[in-house]
């Protein structure tokens, strides 16, 4: 499921390594070792300590994107400071006499110009991270929290969306905004897990996630409730536009195909949804009990 | 051959419990060594031999699996993968058990080969009965005992279902049959609303299933009788051995009026030592004996109707003034109080 992204980079490994040789060599063959009275021991720690963390940011960028011009910014300007903070950490051990003057003069330069070439990293990202945004917007809205995320649908928790509905709930009572939330529920779900596995049960959800949300608008945030239960919050909305959206997602899950790798698929069933309008002045709790309980009424009746 | 078996014994074949876990811990990038860790299993083990485990060694996992993976629900997902996974003779006469009633009494006498970890009694009234469950062998943290109570009602509720011939999407909640949680709603309630299909209640003294009587010697469907009696008769040289704390309560409640030290004489150690065994099970006598008395006196004041006087005299107390104060001492509140919040 998870990608190495290291594995992506191996020619960026290899510039950092030799990049590094370069510099130990440089400062062993142009440089003279100090005595260990001329030592101070702080600065070295301090210093030695900077150089580090910034190899872990520079490995960690590595780790955490994939290849492109952003992260070949981020990693040349990383690497460019990285060798001036070393520069930095070994003048403490050599010293550069006469002729060799010039290691030390230059020290600085790589930093400088990684600087540079970190910020146009930071303004390509920016623009990256803008296109991004963009394609969270129905998960996500003005807050990201990593943690609150369900690992097997990649959507947000049950958590994320209770802080969401608290939202809406007071701008209900101080702005009269309506809201309407919903619940889908993925019908025979544990026969499913019972019939494919379930890992071919978790690929599902995953699936459903996506489907819903490429069916809402905008202004709309779907979460994983949990088990086999999506809940949608629509602000803004009253029951009946609330029910046309839900209805059309249904209609979407109900025509997804699940492909396997013999080129199989099992055509998948359906969802059972409900969708409630909040009261003015009702909690969250009520909210949510009386949402899961009509869900429930409803699906005893179809059967 | 001991007749009960402590926390620190390696007495089950729990792969049925950790196996599931594992498998759903890594599924949501958790590695088996991280859910594993602090209980002394090894992942690597469980592929080439079958393993005993002790049940402080299976509290740790659980406990690591609530920590780790606290909001997604796999109690209740491991209560139902266990449903489909468990094996044996004990099952299979109970899947073929021709009432719920007569799966109870199954459950009884194939304890250690079904769920050791804990155990029940029941009580029962003209209409309906009450299954108290309570741990067997020592006393889990609270984390651990929520992470059990909904796995057991997870489980039972797909037993249920099966049994009652019901489709997936049908819901217990027609059934007269419900489930109290001794702990407060919590704020994951939304594996509640997804993962049970029953009637359930929080905030109560005990975890308790409550069913109508008449569901309970209701026949089903799908019994065979006699296979349910041939699975019984097959010698599965599994010796019924229950839990350290499961023994004690039972000597408890067959001599009431025995003291501790008594208690230990019958079990044949030093009065010190039975202390110190108590204790390394994170209880005591008091507590057991306590604990024993107020479900008894729960029952009766709630569901029989019992006067202060007639639930003192149940429990052999000299008079009612003490009853009261031990009631509140075991409950918080006086039989008169509670009375009134269990009637609203």
């Amino acid at each position: 499921m998870q990608t190495n992204f290291l594995r992506l980079h191996t020619y960026l490994v290899a510039f950092l390594v030799i990049a590094l040789l370069v510099t130990f060599s440089c400062v062993i063959t142009f440089g003279t070792v100090k005595a260990d009275s001329q030592i101070g021991w702080l600065d070295c720690f301090a210093e030695g300590g900077i150089a580090m963390v910034t190899l872990t940011w520079l490995l960690t960028t590595l780790l955490a994107r994939p290849k492109g011009k952003v992260t070949n910014l981020l990693f040349f300007g990383l690497t460019a400071m990285l060798i001036s903070m070393l520069l930095d950490f070994l003048d403490e051990f050599f010293r550069f006499n006469g002729d060799n003057g010039w290691v030390s003069h230059l020290e600085a330069f790589p930093a400088f110009m990684g600087m540079i070439l970190m910020s146009f990293a930071m303004y390509h990202w920016y623009k990256e991270q803008q296109i991004l945004n963009n394609m969270l917007s129905k998960k996500e809205r003005f807050y990201r929290e990593h943690g609150l995320t369900d690992f097997i649908s990649g959507l947000y928790r049950a958590e994320y969306m209770k802080q969401h509905i608290d939202n809406e709930l007071l701008s209900l009572k101080l702005h009269q905004r309506a809201l309407s939330v919903a619940l889908i529920d993925i019908k025979d779900f544990s026969q499913f897990n019972g019939r494919h596995g379930t890992a071919r049960g978790n690929s599902l959800l995953a699936d459903i996630g996506q489907i819903i949300l490429l069916n809402l608008r905008d202004t709309d945030l779907a979460c994983r409730y949990a088990g086999d239960r999506f809940i949608v919050l629509m602000p803004n909305t009253n029951l009946n536009a609330a029910q046309e959206i839900i209805k059309q997602v249904a209609k979407m899950v109900a025509q997804h195909k699940q492909y396997t790798s013999e080129n199989n698929y099992s055509t998948f069933s359906q969802v059972h949804w409900r969708c409630v309008e909040a009261y003015n002045g009702e909690s969250k709790a009520a909210l949510l009990k009386r949402l899961n309980d009509e869900l429930n009424v409803q699906k005893a009746q179809m059967v | 051959m001991n007749r009960y078996f402590e926390a620190h014994e390696r007495v089950f074949k729990a792969h049925t419990l950790i196996l599931p876990l594992v498998e759903m811990a890594m599924q949501r990038g958790v590695s088996a060594d991280l859910l594993l860790k602090g209980s002394k299993l090894f992942f690597e083990d469980f592929k080439t031999h079958s393993q005993l485990i002790s049940c402080a060694q299976l509290d740790v996992v659980f406990s690591n699996a609530s920590k780790l993976l606290a909001k997604d629900g796999v109690s209740f997902l491991l209560g139902e993968r266990l449903s489909h996974t468990a094996s044996g003779n004990g099952l299979q006469a109970l899947l073929h058990a021709k009432s719920l009633h007569h799966m109870y009494r199954i459950s009884q006498l194939r304890q250690f080969e079904l769920f050791p970890y804990m155990y029940t009694k029941n009580f029962r009234t003209q209409t309906h009965t009450h299954f108290i469950l309570n741990f067997a062998v020592h006393k889990p943290s609270t984390q651990v005992t929520t992470f059990f109570y909904e796995l057991v009602a997870s489980l039972i509720e797909r037993v249920l279902k099966q049994r009652l011939g019901m489709l997936a999407t049908q819901r217990l909640d027609a059934f007269d049959y419900c489930i109290q949680f001794p702990f407060p709603e919590p704020s994951y309630i939304e594996q509640f609303h997804s993962n049970l299909c029953g009637s359930y209640s929080f905030s109560h003294q005990s975890f308790v299933i409550a069913i109508s009587n008449k569901l309970l010697n209701q026949p089903l469907a799908d019994a065979m009788p006699t296979l349910a009696k041939y699975y019984l008769c097959q010698n599965d040289h599994i010796a019924h051995r229950v839990g350290f704390l499961q023994f004690v309560t039972t000597l408890i409640s067959k001599f009431p009026r025995a003291t501790s030290d008594q208690l230990a004489h019958k079990m044949g150690y030093s009065c010190a030592t039975f202390k110190r065994k108590l204790k390394q099970h994170q209880t005591s006598f008091k507590e057991l004996k306590d604990e024993l008395q107020k479900q008894q006196s729960l029952f009766n004041i709630t569901e029989l109707g019992y006067s202060n006087e007639q639930a003192a005299a149940a429990l052999s107390f000299s008079d009612t003034t003490n009853f009261r104060r031990a009631f509140k001492r075991w409950t918080g509140k006086t039989p008169s109080e509670y009375r009134h919040i269990w009637s609203r």
